[in-house]
């Protein structure tokens, strides 16, 4: 398998390249099985020294002169545990990736796994150990420890030897220090695991943004990898501790955990800040993680996260200084987490932590600086969905006036008086072309959109209503329109009231045109032609209410797929309206 | 008379002359038309009227310029308008009445009524009169007018600062737009009471009232009684 090479390579060399140089005399070696070999008095001056044992071969001891509290010192780094915890020498504790037995001056204290002659007859023991040592055999002068070893489930391939880093110390002491120790990766995930809640319950419930999706899923990689990084301490103080064998897989997958992150990051704040060409944005962080896959190839998982977690930050941080120059919202607080993690993440040498606790600032920020920055797009969106309905209502009442305008009724009416004195059955006409008028818009009134075939018959009723109160003949005629294809209500008749406004008619019978050009890719165009001179009127200000009913309508109904223009033709006044597919 | 009906609908027009005929008979000399704000100009450069109809909104042209420039005539204005909205404003400039849309009879006759009245008010004083000036109209305060002084078919204003101006209409049509706080002191003096200060007699029943910056006006002989007791 490639995968778990790499990152067995990794971890050898992350061993290799924290290991302090261990006094080779110190360490003895020898092949084969005794139980002679673990008392205090076997002369082990023959014996091989060595800094590092072997994996995966069959059984051997390894024995060590000690005093009290002193570290082996062998194959140190992340995995030892300095013997600074204080308190009465009574116990040894380390952290091998082999089974073993241990002896404190010839006495057995301690059975880690079972050591076996090959792989089916051992049984991996914990990667942690704590022994109490007896307290008859605590005196001061020199110790011998000898440990029994046999580790054939040791899975690091790259690696045929390893450190077996301990030292003796105080027992409660050290199970303290490890209650510290887990104190920040829970914290992390805990941390991260509501905010992946949050993120789920606005995606789910609230509002479908994908920056959120990210957000959460981000939220829950990094929770993955605080309870992997803190697992080692959680699986020794709540649950079965974590066995040799299991370190090596563990460890791969905290860093490709950290990889996920390193997509999940920038893509978060890609989507969130609508940044374009976001698969040259993913392929420069591609590469780049990449790189530093290759450039810590062999140095270390611990590296490794690092240098991805660095990245990671890096590519946000471009990313967020470009949303801040095109003043996207919410885009400073990113690239001001985004910094700030790339100033303080580093890694703590002792105790040695995968990244600083300041990760776990960096990683609040972040998630704060994309929550707010949704927050403040949910509030605009929901200020313009709130101006939408507004407008909506507005469209309503613009509607109900012109039902009710007050100037044409009375003006109607004022005619009617003499229709009616003068003309009586004329009068009976008139009255039932306005009716018809008032029915239709009525009916729309409430309506977004209707066919156009009653928009043409709205305007047919009022120009029979104009044509008796100016005395001439008004009509429209359509050509090639679609009755059933929907507009906003009133929207040609406001262009026909424009007309009556502002255009000036010298003939006794004039005709409004509609002609609807042919669809093209789903979209249609209406052309309308009021008839008439404009008149010189210097009080006309362009865009005057019915043009900004007209376009408020289109606005409503096709946001921002709608053309308007007009301008005078030789037979008068030329609206086109355009409309384009969905 | 003679009588202008400015109204862009032909059945509304109609309506008017013929409801003017009725209530006017044979006062009414003559009815002219006209539709738009540019045909009116014409129609009044033709021939002096004395009553304006006017609508203020022709064909979509907005009939209140046309009404700044009518009320400098020497004539009344009355608007008939579904504009009610702006019938204080059309006050202010100085028109005689404002008469709603859709309107009786009734109501056109209590406004031809008060056109003919030499006594008749305004229901709203006007708060501005207009002038020609130069070829233009500029517009004069009411507030700022001392008495008005008339000159046959026009008045000539005087202004508390000691400013004169020419205005077209009669000491009689002034006298039915100003405010109740002016009164004729003498046939041909219009003043505001508020700045009489005293009243003097001499020889001959020869009556004059003294204003507060020390001018002299007459006060006709009948009017005075009534002024001395306005004054106290």
């Amino acid at each position: 398998m490639r995968i778990p090479q790499c990152c067995f390579v990794a971890l050898a060399g992350a061993i290799l390249s924290t290991a302090r140089a261990a006094p080779a005399a110190d360490l003895r070696i020898m092949r084969g099985d005794d139980v002679r070999w673990a008392a205090r008095d076997w002369d082990d001056s023959g014996w091989p020294t060595v800094r590092k044992v072997p994996g995966r071969t069959g059984i051997y001891w390894v024995r060590w002169h000690t005093h009290l509290g002193q570290a082996s010192e062998v194959g140190g780094g992340p995995d030892t545990l300095q013997p600074e915890h204080g308190g009465p020498v009574n116990a040894i504790a380390g952290a091998f990736t082999c089974s073993f037995d241990l002896y404190w001056d010839g006495r057995l204290v301690m059975r880690n796994g079972v050591v076996g002659r090959d792989r089916a007859s051992e049984v991996p023991g914990t990667l942690e150990f704590l022994a109490l040592l007896p307290g008859d055999l605590l005196g001061s002068g020199e110790h011998v420890v000898a440990f029994r070893i046999s580790s054939f489930h040791y899975n690091f391939t790259d690696s045929q030897s390893f450190g077996i880093p301990f030292s003796t110390l105080n027992y409660d002491r050290r199970n303290a220090e490890y209650d510290r120790q887990v104190i920040v990766p829970m914290f992390g995930m805990g941390c991260a695991l509501v905010f992946a809640v949050i993120c789920g319950v606005l995606f789910w419930l609230v509002d479908r943004r994908r920056p959120l999706l990210y957000c959460g899923l981000f939220c829950l990689a990094v929770a993955v990898y605080n309870l992997l990084v803190g697992w080692r301490y959680l699986s020794w103080l709540v649950f079965k501790p974590e066995t040799y064998d299991q370190l090596a897989p563990r460890y791969m997958a905290i860093m490709w955990v950290m990889t996920l992150i390193g997509w999940l990051l920038p893509m978060m704040f890609l989507e969130q800040f609508a940044i374009p060409r976001k698969r040259w944005w993913l392929a420069a962080q591609g590469v780049l993680l990449a790189a530093v896959w290759r450039a810590t190839w062999g140095g270390g998982t611990y590296g490794n996260v690092l240098w991805q977690c660095r990245a990671i930050l890096a590519v946000s941080a471009v990313a967020a200084a470009w949303a801040v120059w095109r003043r996207r919202t919410g885009a400073r607080l990113a690239l001001a987490a985004a910094l700030i993690g790339l100033v303080t993440v580093h890694r703590a040498s002792n105790p040695p932590q995968f990244l600083a606790p300041t990760f776990l600032l960096t990683f609040c920020l972040l998630v704060t600086a994309i929550l707010a920055a949704i927050g403040l797009q949910v509030q605009a969106a929901r200020r313009a969905a709130r101006a939408a309905e507004l407008t909506a209502a507005r469209m309503e009442i613009e509607l109900l006036k012109k039902n009710l305008q007050p100037h044409f009724l009375l003006n109607t009416l004022t005619a009617l008086s003499e229709v009616i004195e003068q003309n009586p059955s004329g009068a009976v006409r008139l009255v039932n072309d306005l009716a018809d008028e008032f029915r239709s818009l009525s009916r729309m009134s409430a309506e977004k959109l209707i066919p156009l075939g009653q928009e043409l018959d709205l305007c047919r009723a009022h120009l029979r209503v104009m044509s008796l109160r100016t005395g001439k003949f008004w009509t429209l005629e359509a050509e090639n329109v679609d009755p059933a294809a929907l507009v906003p209500p009133a929207l040609f008749l406001t262009l026909i009231e424009n007309g009556f406004a502002h255009q000036r008619v010298a003939t006794p019978a004039a005709t409004f045109v509609l002609r609807e050009g042919d669809p093209a890719n789903g979209a249609r165009n209406y052309t309308f032609v009021s008839p008439g001179e404009v008149h010189d009127d210097p009080l006309r200000t362009p865009g005057g209410t019915g043009l900004r009913y007209v376009k408020a309508r289109l606005e409503e109904s096709y946001p921002g797929r709608w053309g308007f223009r007009s301008c005078q033709t030789a037979t008068g006044w030329e609206t086109v309206i355009e409309i384009l597919a969905a | 008379m003679r009588l202008l009906i400015v109204e862009d609908e032909p059945l509304i027009a109609q309506r008017l002359e013929r409801m003017c005929r009725e209530i006017l008979g044979s006062a009414l000399e003559i009815v002219i038309h006209a539709a738009r704000p540019e045909e009116t100009e014409v129609r009044l450069a033709e021939s002096p009227i004395d009553l304006m109809l006017l609508d203020l909104n022709l064909e979509g042209s907005d009939g209140m310029q046309l009404l700044k420039r009518s009320v400098a005539g020497s004539f009344h204005t009355i608007i008939v308008s579904a504009n009610t909205d702006r019938a204080l404003e059309a006050f202010e400039y100085g028109v005689l009445d404002f008469v709603p849309k859709p309107f009786t009879r009734e109501r056109l006759a209590q406004a031809l009524g008060r056109s003919a009245g030499a006594s008749a008010r305004s229901d709203c004083a006007a708060k501005y009169l207009a002038v020609r000036k130069h070829g233009r109209i500029d517009l004069v305060a009411v507030n700022d007018l001392l008495y008005a002084k008339g000159s046959g078919s026009y008045s000539e204003l005087v202004l508390t600062g000691g400013a004169t101006e020419l205005h077209d209409k009669s000491l009689e049509k002034l006298q039915a737009l100003l405010p109740a706080v002016f009164d004729r002191i003498h046939k041909s003096y219009l003043v505001r009471m508020s700045a009489v200060k005293a009243l003097h007699a001499s020889e001959g029943s020869h009556y004059e009232a003294e204003l507060k910056n020390g001018t002299r006006l007459p006060v006709g002989r009948t009017r005075y009684k009534e002024i001395r007791a306005k004054l106290g």
